[in-house]
């Protein structure tokens, strides 16, 4: 493995962010990112650094070990296995 | 600290606070937004460069002088449309950016670093190419050379924006963002 190479980073931000009716431009404006940055972020294709992933955790209201993983959410993975 | 003033000009970026908070904040629907538009635009700025450089082989100092005047203006005209494209995130200091964005700014800031010093090996070339026995005069300089200047010049500004407009994926809108 190469030392640079990222490992992906799963997270459950979107999924948090609408059970509490949150637009994504609110919490953007919440952690002081572009709104790009939020839609980044729910892909998948930006994995925050550790005071942004807090950031988005204090404003979810959840700790930051439920929003994100190094291991597919089991949501994620029942949908991978029904592939 | 808290009731510092903030700045409002970026002189060393060439970007002022208004224009960079205006474009990050533009939700309006553009063309630039997309990929392919941005890749377009990358590729009429390589050209226009191109003709640029090219232009110390017209040998009739009248045409060469409006060419070039010409040229300038369509690649500033590029310039300032490149940045716009992508948002002033390639010339933008730090404090106007999130983590992505500088991340962003910053790889592209390496890759055109790297094309620069390709391109500058070429520049060179050609200026041997032209000159006599590659000795440098100031006539060389002012009158037969000064498109190559001018594109070496635009070339190293507009590169950054060039990169991050040809790379940067299309963006989705407001409500799929």
């Amino acid at each position: 493995m190469s030392r640079n190479e990222e490992l992906p980073l799963f997270n459950r931000i979107a999924q948090v962010r609408e059970e509490i009716g949150l637009s994504r431009k609110a919490l953007a404006e919440s952690v002081g990112v572009h709104y790009q940055t939020i839609g980044y972020l729910e892909r998948g294709e930006y994995s925050p650094s550790l005071s942004l992933a807090l950031r988005i955790a204090g404003i979810l209201g959840r700790p930051v070990e439920e929003l994100f993983s190094v291991t597919a959410f089991e949501s994620e993975q029942e949908r991978t296995n029904g592939e | 600290m808290a009731n510092e003033k903030k700045r409002r000009f970026f002189w060393v970026e060439g970007v002022t606070r208004g224009e960079v908070e205006k474009s990050l904040r533009d939700t309006r629907p553009s063309m630039f937004r997309q990929q392919r538009p941005r890749r377009v635009l990358v590729l009429v700025t390589v050209f226009a460069l191109a003709l640029m450089a090219l232009s110390i082989f017209i040998p009739d100092r009248k045409i060469l002088t409006y060419g070039e005047g010409v040229l300038f203006i369509l690649i500033l005209v590029l310039y300032f449309k490149l940045r716009t494209a992508v948002r002033h995130v390639s010339d933008a200091p730090n404090e106007l950016l999130d983590e992505r964005q500088i991340k962003v700014r910053d790889a592209c800031y390496t890759m055109a670093y790297r094309i620069l010093a390709i391109v500058a090996v070429f520049y060179v070339g050609m200026f041997v190419a032209i000159s006599e026995g590659g000795i440098l005069t100031s006539y060389l300089v002012i009158g037969k050379a000064s498109g190559l200047f001018y594109s070496f010049l635009m070339c190293a500004a507009a590169l950054p924006a060039m990169v991050l407009a040809w790379t940067m994926p299309s963006e989705l809108t407001d409500d799929a963002a």
